[in-house]
């Protein structure tokens, strides 16, 4: 199969919609618009120069039109494909091969979502599963708990190292002014908790928020012509694995194993020449899972490698710099913001929280119950 | 014209999850096996990976919890919800009926029941302990 080559796309602009709980009557496609136009002016490209359009959200079923319609663009090429949270590093990908091919110059993904104003159970109503509803699972979060308890039965992974992971989120977060979560957190909080499946919490759980964020890429070689520092896609992968949690094959094994070994060879990488990385943290169990499934430690090590401290500020591994899904922003589908956050990292933009000479990032992406799982490499001019 | 290569001959009679309905108001957890004799749940009209015709079985509905968790629902004791493997190989979400549902355990052996799981619905397998033969 012939891969698309690595660091021949660049993103060139990056940025976040509102966040956290916006204006009132709002809508998924203003955020887009609105991230879509900051993205554009971050690297001085004009909406008519987008030819390219990939967008989804949980709210609109056909995103590409209604955002085509409202940013009153004509479109060479266009995606919409919906796989969950992780859409977006798909979206990257089919932009990459899109750009590669010649089907379009400029291309935009977009997100947007006002769940935590309409109501998650408005903005993401769960379609009927005559297998798994009748039985009442709390969903998503269930399965989640269905796998972490598999892996704690199998690994001796423990409630303890789970709430690390929430933890050293919300001190990241601390350091984002854009975070939701404002307060510190410590373990016994979140073991204390709620619970609302074992063995999650509700501090094990990603936030209800609002939000939506933009990035726009182009071919390296158009990216010379713009005044930006371009962060180069240096390598992609990405997996369907199951749709219900009941036909997950393995439950303590992801598509992770398999997205995460085409990225690095796409790219020429491996885990330890990230500098960044950004995991999908739906849930606590879910960083625990990418970290062995993407190769930076031995399956069943995801709980012992994130204890003691290791992934929070000052820690041994920068993980989740921006706070992540748990403590600074999960609007419902949250690859666009962690793919942001490599960006902004690499760009040197991330304030507090910023990651000395960061060069190389790793930004993976979940979607639906451990279903799809999209893994993306960053790179700064110096790697390409 | 009419195109008749365009028309199926017949609609099928019964759905997967009809069949499975019926077996289960006789008190049978059916489910299917490939052309190789796989076992898979779901059931389906088409067998995954090797799309052959799926050949339908009655479970001896024995087996064991392969991972477990207590629903909270807000106002309600907590809810065991399990992914069980039947000892047939195939795997299916289901909740334990147990009066200690904390005290259940992964690998713990389980049997099915059937019961309807809410008020006018029909039957749908459940699971309780296995009891010990002697």
């Amino acid at each position: 199969m012939t891969r698309a080559k690595r660091g021949s796309v660049a993103v060139v602009g990056a940025a976040e919609s509102d966040l956290g709980r916006v204006a009132d009557h709002m809508t998924p496609i203003d955020l887009m618009a609105q991230a879509v136009q900051r993205a554009l002016a971050d690297c001085g490209l004009r909406l008519q120069d987008v030819d390219g359009l990939f967008a989804a959200t949980s709210q609109v079923r056909m995103a590409p039109l209604a955002l085509a319609e409202y940013l009153g663009i004509r479109l060479a090429y266009f995606d919409g494909t919906n796989i969950g949270g992780s859409s977006f590093m798909s979206h990257l990908a089919h932009a990459h091969a899109a750009i590669e091919a010649g089907l379009c110059s400029v291309a935009v993904i977009a997100y947007g979502s006002t769940q935590r104003s309409v109501s998650r159970a408005a903005a993401s109503p769960r379609e009927y599963n005559a297998w798994e509803t009748p039985y009442r699972p709390i969903l998503p979060t269930s399965a989640y708990a269905i796998s972490a308890a598999r892996h704690m039965h199998l690994y001796g992974t423990t409630r303890e190292q789970l709430a690390e992971v929430a933890v050293a989120a919300r001190q990241w977060a601390l350091l984002n002014p854009k975070a939701w979560e404002k307060e510190p957190l410590t373990i016994d909080d979140v073991l204390s908790a709620r619970m609302v499946s074992d063995p999650l919490t509700v501090r094990d759980c990603c936030l209800v928020t609002d939000g939506g964020g933009a990035l726009v890429l182009v071919s390296a070689e158009k990216a010379k012509d713009l005044d930006v520092a371009p962060i180069y896609v240096l390598g992609h992968g990405e997996t369907l694995s199951h749709a219900s949690i009941s036909s997950m094959e393995d439950l303590t094994v992801t598509g992770a194993a398999l997205s995460g070994p085409q990225a690095f060879a796409m790219a020429g990488a491996t885990p330890a020449d990230m500098d960044v990385t950004i995991l999908y943290d739906a849930f606590t169990i879910t960083p625990i899972l990418f970290l062995e499934d993407l190769g930076y430690c031995p399956k069943g090590e995801g709980g012992r490698f994130v204890t003691g401290g290791a992934i929070a500020p000052g820690g041994t591994f920068a993980l989740n710099t921006n706070g992540g899904g748990l403590s600074y922003c999960h609007p419902g589908m949250y690859g666009m913001l962690g793919m942001i956050e490599a960006v902004q990292q690499l760009r040197g933009r991330s304030g507090a929280r910023q990651v000395s000479d960061a060069k190389m990032a790793l930004a993976h992406g979940n979607g639906g119950v451990l279903s799809s799982q999209c893994t993306v490499i960053f790179g700064t001019a110096d790697t390409v | 014209m009419k195109d008749e290569t365009q028309l199926t001959e017949h609609n099928l009679a019964q759905s997967p999850h009809g069949r499975f309905l019926e077996h289960a108001a006789r008190g049978e957890l059916a489910f299917q096996r490939d052309g190789k004799g796989e076992a898979f749940f779901p059931p389906r009209l088409v067998s995954p990976k090797d799309g052959t015709d799926p050949v339908w079985v009655v479970s001896a509905g024995v087996g064991t919890i392969h991972s477990l968790t207590l629903v909270r629902h807000k106002g309600e004791p907590p809810l065991a919800l399990a992914m069980i493997d039947l000892d047939e190989g195939f795997r299916l979400m289901s909740q334990v009926d147990s009066n200690h549902p904390e005290s259940l355990q992964i690998g713990d052996r389980m049997q099915v029941a059937f019961r309807p799981l809410a008020e006018g619905q029909p039957p749908m397998p459940v699971f309780k302990p296995l009891e010990k033969s002697t």
